[in-house]
């Protein structure tokens, strides 16, 4: 007996124990008649469904961008397919950044080169456990390997195939913009607004910060702030890259802590507190479109995101990003953020986890509204202007603003009960963190913070994380329990970072490369 | 499955023709976890007759649709199974034995020479010699190219014959 009858033999007299059809039967049909009973089901497959569908995708637009040599569209999309298991994508990513190494290399740019050549080696160790990479060096894979670039990308309509243009005029995904023809070409801004004040960092197209600026706003009408964003992001790029550079080579991205359409580029809400102001906001914006705006303002694509999803972004490129496609992001300023990411990519709805009702009517705060008016939300008692107020009254101080309040709980007099403030908002985000991890199931919570909540030579910060650190004690379950917790004292120009990320990855779809900052993780 | 109508008596033939090899595919994906095949399998299901009417009825293959649905899905569960630490292996070099099966029984030599096979040459030599499909039915399972699917099963056999220490057939179909 040869192999191949071996095989037949094997396929043809199965000797595995037999499947109970009619047990499968059973209970696929108990299972559709809670389908039609339950919506949240009905929304988990549906949701499965259009996520494999976006899988399958990847692969063919790689592919396809590929063969018509566009090369940063082709790493986008089989990054995205190898990640998901496709190890033909990974053997083909790992060509192709073997080659954009090699011209790195050529042009002089060694770090780079080294970069993709590190990561090239991960996704050919990956072909090579599969198996792919053994049967295709082997036979030859001269159709998909990566070819020399020979003219401009995409401009042979022969090699779009039918199948193809059905996927483009069939696309649900936002419209992408116009990719450039070197990753390393492009140029983003990210614009962190906040209230009287914004940051905008200006980064190349490795997502590494090149210029960065601080600007104080004299008001919050929306279209003074406007006119200001552009002309700062106009100054910018004509100061750092000249008058003459291309607007398509430049993308704006803005994040703001308010919920936002990216889709639309909408702002829905943006009315805070400013920092160490503790009576209601004075401004108030509604369903504002400034991204659209600022596009036609400034000629640049403009992406709006939502701060806490800046801020995941960020991680996403350079922090727990790096290990794991599972994470949930909380952001704790004015008010309170949050931001899940699933599978590498975010999730698609709000995350208004600072509105989340909280109050328990044991405290002060719970009577206080939170920046979108409603009372007893977890951002009054886990928001730096909550722990602000909460301070004030406990110690009878001028407790303005949080590093005032942790000055406070330093103190061993009247002071001293200004500490109470940070357990109860540590108490807060405790609760927040556990209905973020049972709701996503993250590997790693990353909470963003103000240094004065996080650095644990601070009592403020220890009074804080003592309850903080205890989450996993308020998930149900064990399996979701098995997560790390990083702490990130907030910088300055993180949130603008995130911003430009975000602008670079949605614009111009460039992923994120292997960098990494210090995890800061806890148990 | 709710009704006498005709979708429901097709899908019904169609679960019926296609559950054991699913399960069966699934087992093997999921390194013999028969439970989670079942779960899998059943999502699987589901999915396709949620799109039956509108997608799947009409497809030029349902069942290599089913075996593409059924394998992100399984997927997703090794790397949950993975990140809990129940399965150690996720993206799956299958670690050989010390020795290959002192069995004299040939079906359990090749299954064990299958094992060792590195995952991707395996899946694609059981989807071709243990499933009967085609191979561009099998590279829409596992999506990737025709001709890659040729090379994984060229390759597969090349490393059973070596492993099984038999001289391959003059099979030209490959």
């Amino acid at each position: 007996m040869n192999i191949d009858e071996a095989l037949k033999d094997l396929g043809e007299t199965n000797s595995e124990p037999a499947i109970d059809v009619e047990a499968g039967r059973e209970r696929l049909r108990a299972a559709i008649r809670r389908l039609h009973d339950d919506p949240l089901e009905e929304q988990r497959i549906d949701s499965l469904a259009k996520r494999i569908d976006r899988h399958e995708r990847d692969y063919r637009r790689g592919r396809q961008a590929l063969q018509n040599q566009d090369l940063p569209a082709a790493e986008h999309y089989l990054r995205r397919a190898a990640q998901h298991g496709n190890d033909e994508a990974a053997y083909l990513l790992g060509l192709l950044l073997e080659k954009l190494s090699i011209e790195r290399r050529l042009k002089g740019k060694p770090h780079k080169a080294d970069k993709y050549a590190a990561e090239a080696r991960q996704w050919r160790l990956r072909a090579q456990e599969s198996g792919f990479a053994e049967a295709l060096d082997e036979t030859g894979a001269s159709d998909i390997t990566p070819q020399p670039p020979s003219g401009r990308r995409g401009d042979d309509p022969q090699r779009r195939s039918v199948q193809d243009t059905h996927e483009r005029e069939n696309d649900t995904d936002p419209p992408a913009c116009q990719v450039p023809s070197e990753g390393d070409d492009c140029y983003v801004i990210g614009i962190e607004l906040r209230p009287y004040q914004f940051t905008a960092v200006l980064t190349n197209g490795e997502g590494e910060i090149v210029e960065e600026k601080t600007v104080d706003l004299p008001g919050m009408n929306r279209e003074t702030v406007l006119s200001t964003l552009a002309a700062t992001a106009r100054e910018i790029a004509a100061s750092s890259l000249g008058r003459e550079f291309s607007a398509d080579k430049m993308a704006l991205g803005v994040q703001l802590g308010g919920p936002v359409d990216t889709e639309t580029g909408t702002v829905h809400f943006f009315s805070k507190h400013p920092p160490g102001y503790t009576a209601p906001s004075e401004f108030k914006w509604e369903d504002f479109p400034l991204a659209r705006r600022l596009q036609h303002e400034t000629g640049y694509k403009t992406v709006l995101v939502n701060d806490a999803v800046a801020f995941a972004e960020r991680e996403r490129w350079l922090g727990v990003g790096q290990d794991t496609g599972d994470f949930v992001v909380v952001l704790i300023r004015e008010g309170v953020g949050g931001a899940v990411v699933k599978h590498g990519e975010h999730f698609d709805g709000p995350v208004e986890i600072g509105n989340f009702l909280y109050g328990t009517g044991n405290f002060d705060q719970d009577l206080e509204p939170g920046d979108a008016q409603l009372v007893g939300v977890l951002e009054v008692a886990g928001g730096t202007t909550g722990i602000a107020k909460s301070a004030a009254k406990r110690t009878g101080l001028a407790i303005t603003d949080i590093e005032t309040a942790a000055d406070a709980a330093e103190q061993e007099g009247p002071g001293h009960a200004a500490s109470t403030a940070f357990l109860e908002a540590g108490l807060a985000i405790r609760r927040g963190i556990s209905y973020l991890v049972q709701f996503a199931g993250p590997s790693h919570v990353v909470v963003y913070a103000p240094e004065a909540m996080l650095n644990p030579e601070r009592r403020a910060a220890r009074s804080f994380l003592s309850q903080v650190k205890t989450f996993r004690d308020s998930v149900a379950f064990e399996v979701f329990r098995q997560c790390e917790l990083v702490t990130r004292p907030l910088s300055p120009n993180d949130g603008a970072h995130g911003a430009a990320l975000a602008a670079l990855n949605r614009c111009f779809q460039i992923e994120p490369r292997a960098s990494r900052i210090s995890t800061g993780a806890m148990k | 499955m709710t009704g006498d109508d005709a979708n429901s008596i097709q899908f019904d033939a169609f679960f019926g023709e296609c559950y054991p090899g699913l399960v069966r595919y699934l087992q093997h994906m999921l390194r013999d976890s028969s439970r989670a095949a079942e779960d899998v399998a059943q999502d699987a299901f589901i999915i396709l007759w949620r799109k039956w009417e509108t997608t799947v009825r009409d497809h030029p293959s349902p069942k290599a649709y089913l075996y593409t649905v059924a394998r992100h899905l399984a997927y997703d569960t090794m790397e949950a199974l993975s990140r809990v630490g129940l399965k150690p292996d996720l993206l799956g070099l299958v670690v050989a034995e010390d020795s290959p099966s002192d069995s004299w029984d040939t079906k359990m030599a090749v299954q064990e020479a299958i094992k060792k096979l590195p995952e991707r040459q395996r899946e694609a030599v059981t989807l071709f010699h243990i499933h009967g499909f085609p191979q561009d039915e099998i590279a829409i399972i596992m999506n990737i190219a025709r001709g890659s699917v040729g090379a994984l099963i060229h390759q597969g056999r090349k490393r059973l014959t070596g492993l099984i220490g038999w001289l391959p057939g003059e099979r030209t179909n490959l």
